[in-house]
């Protein structure tokens, strides 16, 4: 299945691409993708300082967290924690 | 209560009706019931400002207050607070400025400054330490603010100064003007046209005195430790400043867009903080003593705007870009140059002209009203001919000029494409896509304002409590927000840097003792409590009740049409609960009054007494 995965603002530079299809098994999880994402582009989930969502809500909002299983077409957007100011 | 350090204990007070100047002492109980800044200018204006006086009348008064850490060698302790009543809102008005002007105040000899009565002629006025002249700003009419601010350099011979100046629009009384502060901002709610109404071009402070520290040594230890953490933990502040959140707004399907009539903009990439990176940053800006630096001065290297330089903000962005459907980074530095100079606050102004140009577009404004300028969304020569009309009070300007509420009353039919709580417009974020931003609207003291109501943002996407359609929750978490808020505004140091000193909802660490002597920080969030209610108490008097805290028609009747929140809205019914909620957090009582019981835990009782 393809997750469509974007990643914003200064999570760009830190993945070199602004966006990109990931092709996973089906039945894989956020797990597995978190996975994917530390091996092939070096940003690690969870991590304080960034933030994943699961089309449109926080992955710390699901209530299956990162066991949550995934869907063809899931758009995940990754980018640092918003502080505010 | 003795305080051994961050206080000077005494106020200027400058009376331009009568050219007279006096000092006055600060009672120090008032300080340990409010800390400062915030706190105490509210304070102030309570009992100063009676509910009958209008914004622009003679007897309104500006209420600069420094807090207890402008000035300090601590971190980003450069801002300080302005009350008034507002032209834009007509109510009460609180407003956060960094830049020099501030600590120099306190270098001076001053906690605050206190500007009443109406000049008869064009007036500025400097004060050098502890005297004050009043200088002649007649051949200064119609200068720009930054030329102003120059000039005002100039007339104190240069050095280490602290300015703040209006521009034309301050001076033509246009409701959206702001205060320029050493090119920081008092920027919402038209303070400008308070200065205007007095006659009052521009202030200059110089201070050459020490500001009393309690701990210099563990102060020096505290600053070291903060500047290591705030390099890593604001390394994208610095970089990319607050443009670093455009694409995550949009994204997430919040950002206004075509005066909201949408909340996904569809020109991201051309204008995002990347765009502002690569072609268009000349340099970072840091306020008084900051080592973040999260200022981008932009500028334009070619094309029709080619030379147009301006310190762009992700707020500002989001009004003049998409909020105007412009998709060139170029013309939206030159919109945000041109409202730095005719003296316009960015917010009000793209709310302004993206509701001229859906008025345009529904045919209910046409080129008769416009001076003849096609005023559809997306094109840059209508966003910079409609700023100047404004500030010129011409056309359809002299009455956007009068502010949302202006605006209302003249044409009550136009209230489905007007976006303002109590007259003010919001920020750049759609609360159907973020619905406790929608209560921040709603109950933030001064309007549709994203700071001062509590900016729910990060714990809306975080917080594993709820998510950011949830309605129940968001009581507690704005109330949190706000109270947060009202006490880092009452301490003088910037909102972005309070995290490295143990300034959260809980706050922590001893960086209170060691600038003032005395342990705060237990107490702050109570304070910041009591400050906020104090101000409700204020609003109340001016008529806010219930009514005046709901959301404007197109949030609440209008379903997002597309983009990544396509369908969402926030009903009035939806709102209801989280409001009925907030005041039940609040000790509020189901018309936003304030009880007698809460006034008393709060000890606001004796402040009003
Ligand atoms: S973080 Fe930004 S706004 Fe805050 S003091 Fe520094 S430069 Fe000014």
């Amino acid at each position: 299945m393809t997750i469509q995965v974007r990643y914003l603002s200064a999570l760009r530079d830190q993945a070199g691409r602004r966006e990109e299809a990931v092709e996973l098994p089906e039945g894989s999880r956020l797990a597995e993708l978190a996975e994917w994402l530390a091996l092939q582009r070096g940003v690690r989930l969870p991590d304080p300082g960034l933030m994943a969502t699961l089309n449109g809500r926080g992955w710390t909002q699901l209530p299956e967290g990162m066991d949550r299983t995934l869907a063809s077409g899931d758009q995940v957007a990754l980018f640092p924690v918003v502080g505010g100011g | 209560m003795s305080y051994t350090g961050g206080y000077l204990g005494k106020l200027l007070r400058v009376d331009l009706t009568t050219r007279s100047v006096r000092t006055e002492a600060i009672d120090p109980r008032l300080v340990s019931l409010l800390l400062g800044g915030r706190g105490l200018a509210a304070k102030y204006y309570y009992d100063e400002i009676p509910a009958s006086v209008g914004a622009l009348e003679e007897a309104n008064k500006l209420f600069f207050f420094t807090g207890p850490l402008t000035g300090l060698p601590l971190p980003s302790t450069t801002k300080f607070q302005l009350a008034t009543r507002s032209p834009e809102t007509r109510r009460y008005l609180c407003s956060n400025c960094g830049g020099d002007f501030g600590p120099r105040l306190k270098m001076a000899g001053f906690d605050a400054l206190i500007v009443e009565g109406q000049a008869a002629d064009w007036t500025y006025l400097t004060i050098t330490d502890g005297k004050v002249a009043f200088g002649d700003a007649g051949p200064w009419r119609g200068y720009s603010s930054t030329r102003t601010l120059e000039e005002l350099k100039a007339a104190m011979g240069g050095g280490k100064i602290g300015a703040l100046s209006i521009g034309p629009a301050g001076e033509r009384l246009v409701r959206l003007s702001y205060i320029n502060v050493d090119s920081r901002a008092f920027g919402r709610g038209g303070p400008g046209a308070v200065m205007g109404s007095k006659k009052l071009k521009g202030i200059a402070v110089r201070g050459t005195g020490k500001i009393p520290l309690a701990d210099p040594v563990r102060a020096a230890e505290i600053q070291k430790a903060a500047v290591a953490d705030l390099k890593v933990s604001r390394a994208n502040h610095t970089k990319f400043g607050t443009p670093q959140y455009l694409e995550v707004i949009n994204e997430l399907g919040c950002m206004p867009t075509r005066n909201f009539q949408t909340a996904y903009f569809e020109g991201m990439s051309k204008i995002d903080a990347h765009a502002m990176y690569e072609h268009y940053l000349e340099k970072n800006y840091a306020c008084y003593h900051c080592s973040v630096a999260c200022g981008k001065t932009c500028v334009v290297r070619e094309g029709p705007y080619a030379g147009a330089r301006a310190r762009t903000e992700f707020e500002t962005i989001g009004l003049l870009g998409p909020n105007c459907g412009i998709d060139d980074f170029g013309a939206i530095i030159k919109a945000n140059q041109l409202c730095d100079e005719l003296g316009l606050d960015t917010i009000s102004a793209g709310c302004a002209v993206g509701l001229a140009m859906e008025l345009f577009e529904r045919g209910l404004i046409t080129t008769a009203d416009t001076a003849g300028i096609e005023a559809r969304f997306g094109r840059p020569e209508a966003l910079h001919g409609l700023i100047e009309l404004i500030a010129a009070r011409q056309g359809i300007g002299d009455l956007l000029a009068e502010g949302m509420s202006g605006v209302r009353e003249a044409h009550p039919e136009w209230s489905p494409y007007i976006l303002d709580v109590k007259g003010m417009p919001p920020a750049a974020y759609d609360p159907r896509g973020f619905h406790g931003n929608g209560l921040t609207y709603g109950t933030s003291t001064r309007g549709a304002c994203h700071n001062v109501g509590g900016w729910t943002i990060r714990a809306e996407l975080q917080s594993g409590k709820y998510d950011r359609f949830a309605l129940q929750g968001k009581g507690p978490l704005v109330k949190g927000l706000q109270d947060n808020r009202a006490y880092v505004d009452s301490l003088g140091m910037c909102t972005v840097v309070r995290g490295a000193v143990g300034f959260s909802d809980d706050p922590k660490g001893d960086i209170m003792k060691a600038a003032t002597g005395y342990d705060f920080m237990p107490e702050l969030m109570g304070i910041g409590e009591r400050i906020y209610s104090l101000e409700r108490v204020i609003l109340n008097r001016e008529g806010v009740r219930r009514k005046d805290d709901l959301l404007p028609e197109r949030f609440t009747k209008e379903k997002l049409p597309d983009g990544p929140t396509k369908g969402r809205i926030l009903t009035p019914q939806m709102y209801d609960v989280m409001l009925d909620e907030y005041y039940q957090v609040r000790g509020w009582d189901d018309q936003g009054v304030p009880t007698g019981e809460t006034l008393r835990r709060l000890r606001v009782q004796e402040l009003i007494a």
